[in-house]
């Protein structure tokens, strides 16, 4: 079985905006080629850094991202680099670009020039802030992506500074969103030109979830409240080895609200009596500062002679919504994960800084199955293959 | 005059059954893209984000969710009692008029209606089947309850945002149902149709919101699987010389600035007036534990300025410089979202309009855009089981049955 793309040929190239759709795009079968100017991607000096010694493949973010990728050298900025460029472009089924607009139109890619070059092919680009308007060619990372799309105004604690999600989401974002209009384009034959302008920003604010409705329908602009918790039994809680997150969604009823009850009754947790009344069960109440100081009370006493594992199994148990918070190292032991077979071990063939592990697959499809892999090239290791070959 | 007829899912119809975050987005997404939606629903067993806020006027209602408003744009809504031996059957035969069926039910629960992907084979062989659960359809925790919030706890994505010492807090939003889940989801089912349209065959889709949120911190598993512990960062980032948030003049109206180079750096000082004579490496050699200073030193010049204006004095400098804007700021008065036309005001029967996000991608050769607003709980029922040729007179038995509620 091959995947849904394996006739599509992608010519990547820009900066950090567009690896993760390209990943997408090879892991469902296309040939991606990466386009690296002679200095290496700029995703080749990504940390983190693989530990064990320095060369073109030491980035452990080059390797996650690129890692079923080919590469190409064209000397970008030269003449020689344009014709290449040029080449490349004329045979592919999929352009996709990343970066500034003006960056982009001076390596010469257009809507125009790539339909006048390659009349079937789809021209994606993803920018931070869109291919026009009054701030498309604003100098931006993706911190200043994050903050203008307002998500850092709900992250960070309530007493501290906006702080960002994880890093290069902004990117990774419009990433998958871009791997969406792209396969969108190309569901129908025959293909014709079509340039799909994504949206770092846009991507940020579709993350809002309901915060611009909050300001349009009730005149409130929510803010960040990490550290405290909205109302009782909603947030994160420290336990004997870390922490744990609880979610008795309160704001939906109070189904979870008994079980929990139950749950430190039959775990004789002390203080519990404090929790019996009917005045928890009524939003105002379990919305009020006293009322989540005595839960706090309470609930991090139980938590503190329990581990996230001990916790989320009994809590589970009883169908409390109860997760452990996990780092990057509890992840691949999580019972569940091991299960479902979900992270793929790299091995020092595919990658020398390995063995590793990675994630796999997003999805998992019968017909059209996941085929990642975790094996990046050297710079250029395809430029032969490709500007030589049959196209 | 929006050319509807030209986006690329136009002839394509879904069966749906999803509900709440994830599963409604990815639904979303296929909407905005063309597809024809009907969404299954029951006033007996309600999508939960349609009783949750914001309402409009606060008032609540099943029709008055903002929240649920936004996931479901450009959806029709059927009221079907999916127990009763009709309504399985009306839900069948319009599975086999339809190229897609989607679900985010826990795992087991369409196997238990009558409806899981071998059921509807039957009717639909070359079904697209998408099912979307917490966590995957088979394993020792696969029926354990969650949210997006229990989710991002479980894939690591809480864990990486927070300070050293305090506890960790994630985006403080519902991320996984938002980005990574219908994101992986609409490619999975994207690809699918490919696939279809170039063999006839359809195929199975089974999507563990935890995996697919793990995949988007790929990066950082990889490096811990190397020894290279992953911690959360604040605003911290290796290679920059400033990368952080600071405070201006207004109290709560913050600015990130981003710089990476000596140039960058120069300009910044410049800008700020604050000592052009410090070096930037005294900034990035500063000892651990004394990144307060160097942020409060740099807060002596920002807190001079209107975070806009600062934005706009940095940019023209050539530095990476925006404002932390507020959902107040990119409503209303955000240049570049109003230039991209990311917000959507829809007519809705019962509430006026309601205020929609765009998805993020444009197309010059056709149009991204739900078709119209969301829907009242069972709006279209009566149209949708006429168009399927149902007679007046049966649709109106199955009423009086309960099967149309």
């Amino acid at each position: 079985m091959t995947g849904a793309f394996s006739d599509i040929r992608v010519i990547e190239i820009g900066g950090l905006e567009t690896l993760y759709a390209g990943k997408l795009l090879a892991d469902q079968g296309a040939e991606v080629i990466l386009v690296e100017p002679p200095s290496g991607h700029v995703s080749r000096r990504l940390p983190p850094y693989a530990p064990d010694g320095f060369d073109d493949l030491v980035s452990v973010p080059f390797a996650y991202f690129n890692g079923n990728k080919r590469s190409v050298c064209v000397p970008l900025g030269e003449a020689a680099g344009a014709d290449m460029l040029a080449r490349l472009i004329a045979g592919a089924d999929v352009v996709l670009a990343g970066g500034r607009p003006a960056d982009l139109l001076a390596l010469g890619i257009s809507a125009q020039r790539v339909a006048d070059a390659a009349p079937q092919a789809v021209l994606a680009t993803v920018t931070p802030f869109g291919w026009t308007g009054p701030w498309a060619d604003l100098h931006a990372d993706d911190l200043v992506v994050q903050a203008l799309g307002g998500l850092m105004s709900l992250g960070g604690y309530a007493d501290g500074r906006p702080l960002r999600p994880p890093a290069g989401q902004a990117f990774i974002g419009a990433g998958i969103l871009a791997a969406v209009g792209i396969a969108a384009a190309l569901v129908n034959e025959p293909r014709k030109a079509q340039h799909i302008d994504v949206s770092a920003q846009e991507t940020v604010v579709l993350a809002l979830e309901n915060a611009a409705q909050f300001y349009d329908l009730e005149g409130r602009v929510r803010a960040r409240h990490g550290g405290t918790e909205l109302q009782v039994g909603r947030g994160v809680y420290p336990c004997s080895d870390g922490y744990v997150y609880l979610m008795l969604g309160l704001h939906a009823g109070d189904r979870f609200w008994v079980k929990f009850l139950t749950w430190l009754d039959e775990k004789d947790a002390e203080g519990r009596d404090a929790l019996a009344g009917d005045e928890w069960r009524h939003r105002d109440y379990a919305e009020s500062a006293e009322a989540k100081a005595i839960f706090k009370r309470v609930f991090e006493g139980f938590c503190a002679t329990r581990t996230k594992a001990e916790l989320y199994e009994s809590a589970c148990r009883r169908g409390i919504p109860l997760a452990p918070v996990n780092n990057m190292a509890d992840v691949p032991h999580d019972a569940q994960i091991v299960a479902r077979q979900f992270f793929i071990d790299v091995s020092s063939d595919a990658w020398p800084h390995g063995p590793a592990a990675a994630p796999g697959a997003p999805y998992r499809m019968t017909g059209t199955p996941w085929a990642g892999s975790y094996s990046p090239e050297h710079l250029g290791a395809s430029t032969e293959y490709v500007l030589d070959g049959a196209r | 005059m929006t050319n509807f007829a030209a986006q690329p899912l136009s002839n394509i119809k879904v069966v749906d059954f999803s509900w709440v975050g994830a599963g409604s987005y990815t639904t979303r997404i296929l909407a905005d893209l063309g597809a024809d939606v009907v969404k299954i629903e029951s006033s007996k067993r309600l999508d939960q984000i349609r009783v949750t806020p914001p309402f409009k006027d606060g008032v609540p209602g099943v029709n008055r969710s903002g929240y649920f408003a936004d996931r479901n744009a450009g959806k029709r809504s059927i009221a079907v009692n999916l127990k009763t031996s009709e309504g399985l059957e009306l839900a069948l035969s319009l599975i086999e008029e339809a190229n897609i069926v989607a679900n985010n039910f826990a795992p087991g629960t369409m196997d238990r209606l009558g409806l899981g992907y071998e059921d509807v084979r039957v009717r639909r062989p070359d079904v697209i089947y998408l099912e979307m659960s917490m966590q995957g359809r088979e394993g020792p925790n696969a029926r354990h309850v969650g949210y997006g919030l229990t989710i991002g706890a479980l894939a690591g994505l809480q864990h990486l945002v927070g300070e050293d010492g305090r506890p960790p807090i994630g985006t403080g939003t519902n991320y996984p149902d938002h980005i990574p889940s219908p994101g992986h989801a609409a490619f999975a089912i994207l690809s699918a149709l490919r696939h279809w349209r170039r063999t006839g065959e359809g195929q199975y889709i089974e999507i563990s919101q935890t995996e697919a949120t793990a995949c988007v911190l790929g990066d950082a598993f990889m490096a811990e699987s190397v020894g290279v512990h992953q911690d959360p960062q604040a605003n911290d980032e290796a290679t920059a010389i400033v990368h952080d948030t600071f405070r201006t003049a207004a109290t709560e109206e913050w600015i990130a600035i981003s710089v990476y180079t000596q140039d960058e750096w120069r300009a910044l000082t410049r800008v700020l007036g604050i000592s052009t004579a410090v070096d930037a490496n005294w900034v990035t050699n500063t000892a651990p534990g004394s990144e307060h200073a160097v942020r409060e030193w740099i807060e002596t010049g920002t807190t001079r300025w209107r975070a806009a204006e600062l934005m706009e004095g940095l940019q023209r400098a050539g530095v990476r410089a925006g404002v932390v804007q507020t959902a107040r700021d990119v409503v209303d008065s955000d240049p570049q979202l109003r230039h991209r036309g990311h917000w959507l005001r829809l007519p809705h029967p019962e509430v006026g309009t309601f205020l929609y996000n765009a998805l993020p991608l444009r197309c010059a050769q056709w149009p991204v855009a739900p078709r119209f607003g969301a829907p009242c709980l069972g709006e279209h029922t009566t149209q949708v089981l006429s168009a399927a040729g149902l007679e007046p007179s049966e649709i109106d038995k199955l009423k009086a049955a309960g099967v149309l509620e």
